[in-house]
């Protein structure tokens, strides 16, 4: 079966919002607070579909080739995964295009813009979230307090204000506490709302993190890993909660996995990887049955 | 956190005064500055020589316990300030100008020009992380100082005149209204620190506290939120430089050399780091107030003579205490105290 076709990317209302995650009116005042940023003024400049390009990228570290021209495109609403052994050069194509790695050739192309060389903060702006496959939590800092960290490049207000807690602040807050609670009530967070992160269990921390992400307003979130580690109630849970955000506000999802399972239920395409080479892509059950992928996996 | 108590906006949780107990311990602290004076000169004046030292704390808990950037030059950026304003006060009575209240009204200028240096002293921390980042300071604190003996202050001592410190005839220099400005101004700069802690500012510097690779995956700029701590932590230390060149008879290098810059890492590390107020006052109440008053009962103790007298001991309990807050209570004083308030909710059962 082919899942792309009955997973279009519909971007449905969800409560409170608009179609671009604005408050609505429900919050009365706080919509003259927020302007649009930058990353929703920005009209693709080049007349494409794919929301993300990653065309013939090369990584070395020290002659050792980590990626050797690989790629592929993301379509808006899809979910794409990225297999491949150990070692293939994924979480360094990952990298890549957070803006982690230079790399030595080729171009990422995010809402049709080259971002090949911008700072991973203005990539985060632009709406490419990204999650860890170790959870890269604030440790210290409680559940609601990293989810709201996302929100730190809306701030609309200056440190005067936040020093003298003017109206705008104490205003911008709230509306920043209110939409952290929309991504708590989304990933079912309740109860862990108030808790310090460290100690909390590991599939706990990866919904926080895929909070985190989530609270950003993202256009693409690249998951590292997401299932690694966690016991199979926790890898349906956060199944559900990726395959839901998807459907319902049409973000798109690029997850580097190696439970097969997990690909074969929740992607919409496959990108395998061996040597940092691309040897085979498309829909799931067709790249499972691709000899050169089986052999990877088996062959070693 | 008080059984019954629902909090029905998302603005009463964020409030600084969320609980009734809030509100008395507020009142009886606000009963108990105002009424200190009558306790006499001398508690007037470690009073206000705490104030300062608070002030200085919460900077450096900005800058250390907040974002996370260890400073070993928060000394260093306290003379910033104090010299800013005397100087300046100096140079305006040589040249015949007047200096009424001069020194009251530039408070905010020595703020400004320690969060100048505070500024350069952020660039090492693009680079540079944990103990290299404290070497940078280090070195830093050293050359201020420098700066300071050979070209600023060569004489050791500035005394700025007493017509600086006074305005509408009322003498700020010591005694009441010198007490009650600065606690004044220590309140109003610890609650906007406590403001900018809560706010997204704060939780920015946390971020890049806890992990500076998230943080700039999130979309922090983790550059510009270094720059920010360090100059707020500086400017910090800039107010507390001319409040205590205000306080004090003369401004000399020698109070805001290295040994400075540690005791105030030392208040912040065993207060608490990280929790700006209430750490920072715990740990200037130890290591300022408790500790210049230990004197006397100490040397009363027969044997203390037997063991190198009073200093040693001090530097000795100093080094140790440091130490085991740094490895066993790495959330200092205030830690020990919210263990004690957890056992005590609980008590007379276990859980």
């Amino acid at each position: 079966m082919f899942s792309a076709a009955k997973r279009h990317p519909t971007r449905k209302e969800v409560v409170g919002f608009d179609s671009w995650g604005r408050p609505g009116d429900s919050v009365p005042g706080l919509l003259e607070l927020w302007e649009p940023s930058r990353r929703y003024a920005e009209k693709p400049r080049i007349a494409e579909r794919s929301i993300l390009i990653v065309e013939d990228v090369r990584v070395e570290f020290g002659g050792i080739v980590a990626v050797d021209g690989a790629g592929f495109r993301l379509e808006p609403g899809q979910i794409l995964a990225l297999i491949g052994p150990n070692g293939a050069g994924k979480t360094s194509l990952l990298n890549v295009v957070s803006g982690f790695y230079r790399p030595r050739r080729g171009h990422v192309i995010f809402m049709g813009r080259d971002i090949t060389h911008l700072p991973p903060h203005k990539r985060a702006r632009m709406g490419l979230a990204r999650t860890f496959q170790h959870s890269e939590l604030f440790m210290h800092m409680t559940v609601v307090e990293n989810i709201m960290t996302g929100l730190e490049p809306w701030r609309r207000y200056s440190l005067l204000d936040a020093a003298l807690w003017t109206e705008k602040a104490r205003r911008w807050e709230e509306w920043a506490r209110w939409k952290a609670e929309q991504v708590i009530d989304l990933l079912e967070l309740h109860r862990y709302r108030d808790r310090v992160v460290e100690g909390l269990p590991p599939g706990i921390q990866k919904r926080v993190d895929l909070a985190r992400a989530l609270a950003q307003d993202p256009k693409v979130v690249l998951m590292d890993e997401p299932m690694a580690g966690l016991s199979r109630e926790e890898k349906e849970d956060l199944a559900r909660a990726i395959v839901e955000v998807n459907e319902t506000q049409g973000v798109s999802f690029v997850l580097v996995e190696h439970d097969l399972e997990v690909v074969m239920d929740l992607c919409d395409y496959v990108v395998a990887m061996e040597s940092g080479r691309v040897i085979a892509e498309g829909p799931p059950e067709a790249v499972a049955r691709d000899p050169k992928v089986v052999e990877a996996y088996l062959g070693g | 956190m008080p059984a019954g108590v629902f909090k029905e906006r998302y603005a009463e949780l964020m409030a600084h005064l969320r609980y009734p107990i809030h509100w008395a311990g507020l009142a009886l602290g606000v009963a108990v500055l105002a009424l200190l004076p009558l306790a006499g000169a001398y508690s007037v004046s470690l009073a206000a020589d705490a104030a300062v030292f608070l002030i200085a704390a919460i900077g450096l808990n900005i800058t250390t316990g907040l974002a996370g950037q260890i400073s070993l030059a928060q000394g260093a950026l306290m003379g910033v300030g104090a010299y800013a304003v005397a100087k300046t006060v100096e140079a305006l009575a040589a040249g015949g100008h007047s200096v009424a209240g001069m020194a009251l009204l530039l408070i905010p200028a020595a703020g400004l020009a320690a969060a100048a240096v505070g500024l350069l002293l952020a660039l090492p921390s693009f680079r540079l992380k944990g103990y290299y980042l404290a070497m940078a300071s280090l070195a830093a604190q050293v050359l201020l100082v420098y700066i300071f003996k050979t070209i600023i202050d060569p004489q050791q001592g500035i005394t700025m005149p007493d017509e600086a410190k006074t305005v509408a005839d009322i003498y700020f220099g010591d005694g009441y209204p010198m007490y009650y400005l600065v606690i004044a101004i220590t309140a109003v700069m610890a609650l906007a620190a406590a403001n900018i802690g809560r706010s997204s500012v704060g939780r920015a510097m946390k971020a890049v506290r806890d992990n500076d690779v998230s943080a700039s995956i999130v979309g922090i700029d983790v550059a510009r939120t270094k720059a920010l701590a360090f100059a707020l932590g500086a400017f910090y230390a800039g107010i507390a430089g001319a409040l205590y060149a205000l306080t004090n008879n003369s401004v000399a290098w020698d109070a805001f050399e290295l040994a400075t810059s540690i005791d105030l890492l030392a208040m912040v590390l065993v207060g608490g780091a990280g929790r700006i107020i209430w750490g920072s006052l715990l740990g200037v109440l130890l290591l300022r107030v408790v500790w210049s008053n230990l004197d006397a009962p100490l040397s009363s103790l027969g044997f203390i003579n037997l063991v190198g007298g009073v200093d040693a001991v001090k530097y000795l309990v100093f080094g140790l205490l440091v130490a085991y807050f740094v490895v066993k209570e790495p959330e200092g004083l205030i830690g020990v105290l919210r263990r004690v308030k957890e056992y005590l909710r609980l008590w007379p059962f276990s859980y």
